[in-house]
């Protein structure tokens, strides 16, 4: 049996079903982490009232938005506008396909899975897009323009930050990433490449639309953006997928600079059980997420641009001379 | 250089101290603060002392009383009082402006500290009091037929 579904059709499927699974629940529990960390950081209690502690939030929520009306707009592109949602949300699970949970456990073991998260990150932008051209609202298009020009711009510094762990690593492979980066807290890319590793996470917040880059969202300004015309379930996912697309900004952070599933010291070493190490970093950047959420303010539009292509990809490009300078030297 | 992100790290620091400080939220149902003096709450009314002289019924702004009497003769030598056959307090309406606790000459009715005032249906929200239940839909006075109606007797005689 077990044979049987290691066979490559069935592995896949099977691997890419426990993904969504894995996805959808870990979008619940982050709206849950979300509330709850914004009302602990405002000296409230947050939702303590479903379940124990709170802790059946997720599953109120979701039972509210499954019985919600999903209002079609008679005006609206209607194909575009429902399609949204799913362009938004599959290339959240799709990411998590190439990265490495623990040793061998990784659903694709692609050799270019470096780049196979950035191209498929900026669908992400294709799907924003579609939401709001599709909804055929002002407000709509003007965030997805909005977001558009926020995304494709913070694209570039995004892979430009990555090249630094390329360069050291030498493969596009994730799980090589990760095993140059074995034997200790002090072998992690974080240290060689900290400038690297600040502006991916900058960068990473803005592709994943949040405080301080919530440009598209804009509830201040623009009244919620590209997402304003949804509601009911597809509100949902594009909910859903965007603190999905903030995991796996971590889970690749994490992967990248914090040395994956690796232990941070040699004897903590948890053989099997060593994805806990990689929970443990993602569920500490996920945090950062929502602890730079509740503390800053949001930024214009052009301090926006001023900062991703005036300051970030200048100091990536300085910073990659540098690395190669670094190798050449030693 | 030197000032670069020191705000930002600033308020960081200040939210991550906040986290762990002790919440400040009071949590309503098990936690009930305790009224003020003179709070106004829900009305209510001791029958017992009612004169149904109706005056509550007629200050209210908003029409929330509706009183049906009676006259009774209570204790048998012939001289009928006004008495309350029904009484009620449509909640739904009131806006707890006193008035009638104001105009009340034996103060029989008064606030409560009662204020969770909740129903599916608004009519839920009439409380009776009274031996007969009264509508509370009833508009006790018609004040503005009766305005409109001398205004014309007054055209009339102007005329």
């Amino acid at each position: 049996m077990l044979e049987v579904l290691n066979q490559e059709p069935f592995r896949f499927l099977l691997t890419f079903g426990a993904l969504i699974f894995l996805v959808l629940n870990l979008a619940a529990v982050l709206t849950l982490a979300e509330r709850k960390v914004s009302a602990y950081i405002q000296l409230r209690y947050g939702p303590n009232r479903v379940g124990p502690r709170g802790l059946l939030q997720p599953a109120a929520d979701v039972i509210k938005l499954f019985t919600k009306e999903n209002i079609p707009l008679n005006r609206a592109d209607r194909w575009v506008f429902l399609l949204a949602p799913a362009f938004m949300f599959l290339p959240a699970v799709a990411v998590w396909l190439v990265i490495p949970f623990s040793q061998n456990a990784v659903v694709a073991d692609l050799n270019i899975g470096v780049l196979f998260f950035v191209a498929i990150t900026s669908i992400g932008a294709l799907g924003v897009i579609m939401a709001g051209y599709g909804s055929r609202s002002s407000y709509s298009l003007l965030g997805a323009l909005r977001g558009a020009a926020q995304m494709i711009s913070y694209e570039v510094p995004l892979i430009l930050s990555l090249l630094g762990v390329v360069m050291l690593t030498g493969s596009l492979a994730l799980s090589d990433v990760v095993n140059a980066q074995g034997g200790g807290f002090w072998n992690w890319y974080i240290w060689p490449q900290l400038p690297m590793f600040l502006i991916f996470f900058i960068s990473g917040i803005a592709e994943v639309k949040r405080i301080p880059f919530d440009l598209p969202e804009g509830e201040s300004e623009i009244v919620g953006g590209f997402m304003i015309e949804y509601s009911g379930m597809t509100w949902a996912l594009i909910q859903a997928s965007e603190f999905a697309m903030m995991a796996v900004v971590s889970a690749v952070t994490a992967t990248l600079f914090l040395g994956g599933w690796q232990p941070p010291l040699p004897f903590l070493d948890l053989g099997a059980f060593n994805w806990l190490w990689f929970a443990i970093k993602t569920t500490l950047l996920l945090f950062v997420f929502q602890w730079i959420r509740w503390s800053i303010p949001r930024f214009r539009m052009d301090q926006l641009m001023d900062l991703g292509w005036k300051v970030l990809i200048p100091l990536t490009l300085i910073w990659i001379f540098v690395t190669a300078l670094w190798m050449l030297i030693f | 250089m030197p000032g670069l992100g020191q705000g930002i790290l600033k308020g960081m620091a200040i939210t991550i101290r906040r986290m762990f400080e002790p919440k400040i939220t009071r949590q309503y149902p098990e936690y009930r603060r305790e009224l003020p003096e003179r709070s106004r709450g829900m009305l209510t009314v001791d029958m017992d002392r009612c004169i149904a002289c109706l005056q509550c019924m007629r200050i209210c702004p908003d029409h929330c009383i509706s009183i049906e009497q009676e006259k009774r003769d209570f204790d048998g030598s012939g001289k009928v009082r006004p008495y309350a056959v029904g009484f009620s307090i449509d909640d739904s309406r009131c806006m707890y402006c006193s008035l009638c606790v104001e105009v009340c000459p034996v103060n029989c009715i008064y606030h409560t500290e009662e204020f969770e005032v909740q129903a599916y249906d608004r009519l839920e929200l009439a409380r009776q009091f009274g031996e007969r239940p009264v509508d509370p839909r009833r508009d006790p006075i018609p004040v503005r037929k009766r305005r409109a109606s001398r205004a014309k007797t007054v055209r009339k005689e102007a005329a």
